[in-house]
């Protein structure tokens, strides 16, 4: 099982990193108005986070933030601050490379998500851990156990660079995986894979949660969002409009007249006229309606 | 000559280059063909001679034939002896020379880099660089440099049939071609440009740029054989510079 498995970075057992932001707002350098607006919220080491929003709702700015890639490689206004365990941090050009051990991050386009200089996906998922000088031994075990458990071993020995979209995501989340950071930010990992795949990838994701890491997902499938995560953070237009449970942000008034997505069930009932109790998932709409 | 593919790859460059760039130190108009004879000799040998032709045929050949005729037509000086006239264009013997000069060292240097990439995996490229001690942000750009026409070639070809298939001719003579191909030459280095810079952010992401000891499944080892390549081909570049000195 892969919450067996894991367990390299510490010999004291399991490390639980919070984040917290605290009034961060920010400005690409060259934009008339900020992208983020006095973001305030919290992720819980344990617990699935998931941003939900239209386009252009500033989801992956955040995400960006969080990480250090925003300032680190992008310019501009950052204000507010980021804390890892109440330690307040800085990520700049200078440490940004150090944060790789401690936040994954997984991209939205497949397509540039391959380093193009390994031969083989073997070697691809290998790299991150190559980088961190991981013992040969100990690399060569660890991704032969996430090919298995991402069920990408009959592509081992494939180039990369020749995989299809879907493919090339499902490689990339497996090379995040085995270099088992902390923090897991994850954008849109399904956006290319089948229904089959895309029930693989929360399968993983719930079991990181219960490996107590601490997990961001951007993620537009809304169904999928109800059911795996604890806390959901509705944008829109660089602002925090709700956030809380499923049952809470999904219900709210306030992201009513927004373009923010609900869960189909949630949509469902409120045409049906209910107002309160409104299921977000599958199993809780069959129950409402049993009348359970 | 088989072996070179097996040489370690800094060994390979300097090999190639050696030969590359002996035309620019001999003076003699052919040697530049001679050289390029020999780098094509290589690579039969090492498997890859058609593909190999393909390449020079769709890229330097059309180059040096272009700068033979041109140098041929156009070169100017005092005393030219003029052997053919065509209206007012004058090739005369001085230009055929100076174009087999330019178009043979051409040839010779750019086969050489191109059999080099051709030879060496990108992955060993990038095991010298790291054996070698050089800046992780330094290979990142060559390994950026070494991608970016192959998957530029895969997203025109992308945007050429997305452009096909909304009705607009993309086969044909050039002049069609040409049509259907420049509008869509800025969103092709746009694209390719973002695609860099996410690349950029994957290779950070996977602690590309950390310091510290790494480790390396992929391994590549300088044998005697690379360490005698190199010292020869420095002494045949060193005899070169000096005959060329001294008694050309």
């Amino acid at each position: 099982m892969l919450i067996d498995y894991f367990d390299f970075n510490n010999n004291e057992g399991v490390y639980m990193v919070n984040v917290r932001l605290e009034g961060v707002s920010f400005r690409y350098l060259i934009a008339k108005n900020d992208v983020l607006k006095n973001i305030s919220l919290e992720l819980h080491s344990g617990k699935l986070t998931s941003i939900i929003g239209p386009n252009g709702a500033g989801k992956t700015t955040l995400a960006e933030i969080i990480r250090g890639f925003i300032p680190a490689y992008f310019q501009g206004d950052l204000r507010g601050k980021l804390y890892f365990d109440e330690n307040v941090i800085s990520i700049n050009e200078e440490n940004v490379a150090e944060y790789s051990k401690k936040i994954g991050f997984i991209f939205q386009n497949p397509f540039t998500q391959i380093t193009g200089s390994t031969d083989s996906v073997f070697e691809e998922i290998a790299f991150g851990l190559e980088n961190i000088g991981i013992a040969e031994e100990r690399i060569i075990d660890r991704v032969s156990e996430i090919l298995r458990l991402t069920n990408l071993s009959e592509l081992k020995d494939r180039n990369p660079m020749d995989l299809s979209g879907g493919q090339k995501q499902r490689v990339a989340f497996a090379s995040i995986l085995a270099m088992d950071p902390d923090i897991y930010i994850i954008d849109e990992p399904t956006s290319q894979l089948d229904p089959a795949s895309t029930e693989e990838i929360f399968m993983i994701i719930s079991a990181l949660k219960k490996m107590h890491k601490t997990i961001l997902l951007i993620e537009n499938k809304i169904e999928l969002v109800a059911e795996y995560s604890d806390y959901v953070v509705a944008m829109n237009e660089g602002e925090v409009i709700a956030y809380g449970t499923p049952q809470s942000v999904f219900s709210s008034e306030r992201i009513k007249d927004t373009d923010v997505e609900i869960p189909v069930y949630t949509k469902l009932f409120k045409e049906m006229g209910k107002t309160e109790g409104l299921p977000v998932t599958k199993k809780e709409s069959i129950s409402k309606l049993k009348g359970d | 000559m088989s072996k070179i593919k097996s040489l370690y790859p800094s060994t390979k460059l300097v090999l190639l280059l050696t030969i590359g760039v002996s035309p620019f130190i001999i003076e003699n108009p052919f040697v530049g063909f001679i050289t390029f004879g020999l780098i094509t000799i290589i690579s039969i040998y090492n498997g890859i001679g058609i593909r190999f032709l393909r390449i020079i045929r769709n890229t330097l050949l059309i180059l040096a034939i272009f700068m033979l005729i041109m140098r041929s037509l156009f070169i100017v000086g005092d005393d030219l002896h003029y052997v053919y006239q065509i209206a007012s264009l004058k090739i005369s013997i001085e230009g055929i020379v100076s174009g087999l000069y330019m178009s043979g060292r051409m040839l010779s240097l750019g086969s050489s880099l191109i059999l080099f990439f051709e030879i060496t995996s990108t992955q060993d490229i990038v095991a010298n660089l790291k054996n070698t001690g050089v800046n992780p942000k330094v290979t990142y750009v060559m390994l950026a440099s070494l991608q970016m026409i192959p998957e530029m070639k895969k997203q025109s070809n992308t945007i050429m049939e997305a452009q096909q298939s909304r009705g607009i001719e993309t086969t044909g003579n050039i002049i069609t071609r040409l049509k259907a191909l420049i509008p869509s030459v800025t969103p092709l280095v746009l694209s390719s440009i973002l695609n860099t810079e996410e690349k950029a952010l994957t290779l950070e992401a996977r602690a590309f740029t950390i310091k510290g000891p790494k480790t390396s499944l992929h391994k590549i080892y300088k044998k005697r054989s690379d360490k005698n390549i190199f010292w020869i081909c420095l002494l045949i570049i060193l005899i070169l510079i000096i005959m060329k000195v001294f008694i050309w």
